[in-house]
């Protein structure tokens, strides 16, 4: 079957979501398909360019393909009558987060008239879709609660899992993401504050916005904390994160509320190595079950590094909801098996 | 600095591919980060949607250079915006195809050519810099747009993935001079 891949992107950024979009290309042509992505560039900011992105989307032209299979807002768009979507993102901003500190539209008769807009296309064009697949149940609840429609989940999964091992527990905890304030790396900083183990944090990504960058270093500054929180900043490689995941005594990652368990959650449990978590991070609980799986820490300093010390403080302990973790992501069949079978028929 | 190489997506051309990957390489070894977008464009729908997709999507904050192989993907919006016409790279299926041109002016609908070549004009206008290839020098693509197009002869390149490796010193020296000419 010929099948293109649609999906927005901002070029020269990629994070788990584009990750996501290439695995899936790359795994629909070893299973047998012709298989492209198209990738189709989201601009939001003025707010008014949601509605150009939007617009382009419906009026391209793929080319001669049997299936389309959308992926994020606003490029599942793009018209087909084959089309399925395996839905990673809504635009957020017009739903859940409208009214909250993250609405990102302007509250003015403007943006409300953007949001309006978002829904109303959602409401029609998300159901030319034959099947609508999510990437979590939360992306699934939103779906039914704001447009009442029906989805069923599919579990993402790693590209590759060969190069994940469990080698040792070392004395330190590792934060592999995109930086930026959803992913909270500051918290994890300020957190190492209160951790009285000898354990070190170590985040690895780059940084997308300057000023968070620097909201970070001042606090490693401020609470001098240069020797025990180490920002690998630059490009790390997989097989250089591997070898941290193998190393690690457990894994960190803490974000606001994001739709899935995120990538670094099941990287972490490849390597049998448990996942501290908040209690607000959304659909990381899925995998991160509290005192099987890891630990699901309140989103403050005090009680994530109390979460970092229970960790650090008994390796055995770590070793055995690291295996935990392991069973739980082996029986939810999160395999490309499923994935392309579910896509393709 | 950023730059962003845009052209059409022909899965059923590898060509295209090729170039543009290869290019790509060329500006990353003269020092920039630089990124392949290629698009769906089909010939045989309807133009003028087309023609305002591409036109919608604005670039602008994401890249501080944008070099746009052929057409319809010149329309997109950019303030440092370069042309590379390229002949030998799937320029068929817009006004400037003999073919395609002769058919939209019999159409009943000549409003659409006219309207083609309106939009034509206002990205040649708006590009910085205009550059044709032998072929598309010889069609006169600048003038017929009131610019002036500099001749850029492309390098050679790979069929397949644009590895550097495959290619030789001399090879990496001429994508290393277009590279300085199309951020220059």
């Amino acid at each position: 079957m010929k099948i293109a891949v649609v999906n927005n992107c901002v070029p020269f950024l990629n994070g788990g979501a584009e990750y996501l979009a290439q695995s899936l290309t790359s795994k629909l042509a070893e299973y047998g398909h012709e298989a492209i992505l198209v990738r189709i560039p989201f601009a939001w900011e003025p707010p008014e360019r949601i509605l150009d992105s939007m617009l382009a989307c419906r009026l391209f032209r793929l080319p001669k393909v049997d299936r389309v299979i959308g992926l994020k807002f606003p490029a599942y768009y793009v018209q087909h009558d084959d089309k399925v979507l395996w839905l990673l993102h809504q635009f957020r901003q017009a739903y859940d987060l409208w009214g909250t500190d993250l609405q990102g539209l302007p509250s003015s008769k403007a943006g409300v008239s953007i949001r309006d807009a978002v829904r109303a296309a959602d409401n029609l064009h998300l159901r030319d879709a034959k099947t609508i697949f999510t990437n979590s149940h939360v992306t699934s609840n939103r779906l039914k609660k704001f447009n009442d429609i029906d989805s069923q989940v599919l579990w993402p999964p790693l590209s590759d899992t060969t190069h994940f091992s469990c080698e040792a527990f070392d004395d330190f905890v590792f934060y592999p993401s995109r930086v930026n304030a959803a992913k909270r790396q500051l918290l994890a900083v300020e957190s190492m504050r209160h951790v009285k183990s000898p354990g070190r944090l170590i985040l690895a990504g780059k940084g997308e916005d300057p000023a968070e960058d620097q909201r970070i270093e001042k606090a490693i500054e401020d609470y001098r904390l240069g020797d025990r929180v180490i920002w690998e900043r630059s490009y790390i490689s997989e097989q250089s994160k591997a070898d941290y995941f193998s190393r690690a005594a457990g894994t960190l990652y803490i974000p606001y509320d994001e739709d899935s368990y995120g990538y670094v959650t099941l990287e972490s449990y490849f390597s049998k190595k448990p996942v501290i978590t908040c209690t607000d991070s959304g659909g990381t609980n899925v995998l991160v079950k509290d005192r099987e799986t890891g630990f699901v820490a309140e989103p403050n300093p005090v009680s994530i590094a109390a979460e970092i010390d229970r960790l650090l403080a008994d390796k055995s302990r770590a070793r055995a909801m690291g295996q935990s973790g392991y069973d739980l992501v082996k029986k939810m069949d999160i395999t490309w098996d499923h994935v392309i079978r579910s896509l393709t028929t | 600095m950023k730059v962003l190489v845009i052209g059409r997506l022909c899965p059923d051309n590898p060509c295209i591919a090729a170039f543009t990957n290869t290019l790509v390489v060329g500006l990353q070894n003269h020092g920039h980060a630089a990124e392949t977008l290629l698009l769906p464009f089909d010939p045989e729908a309807p133009l003028l949607e087309q023609a305002m997709a591409a036109r919608l999507l604005d670039v602008s904050g994401s890249a501080d250079r944008m070099v746009a192989i052929n057409a319809p993907f010149h329309l997109v919006q950019h303030p440092h915006k370069i042309l590379w016409l390229v002949e030998g790279l799937e320029m068929d299926g817009w006004v400037w195809d003999a073919d395609s041109a002769a058919a939209l002016r019999s159409s009943s609908d000549q409003a659409e050519f006219a309207l083609l070549e309106h939009a034509d004009r206002i990205a040649f206008a708006e590009a910085r810099h205009v550059f044709c290839d032998p072929g598309a020098a010889r069609s006169s693509f600048g003038s017929r747009y009131g610019r002036n197009a500099d001749v850029l002869v492309p390098g050679p390149y790979l069929e397949a993935a644009g590895h550097p490796s495959g290619q030789t010193e001399q090879e990496i020296a001429v994508w290393n001079e277009i590279a300085s000419q199309l951020t220059s």
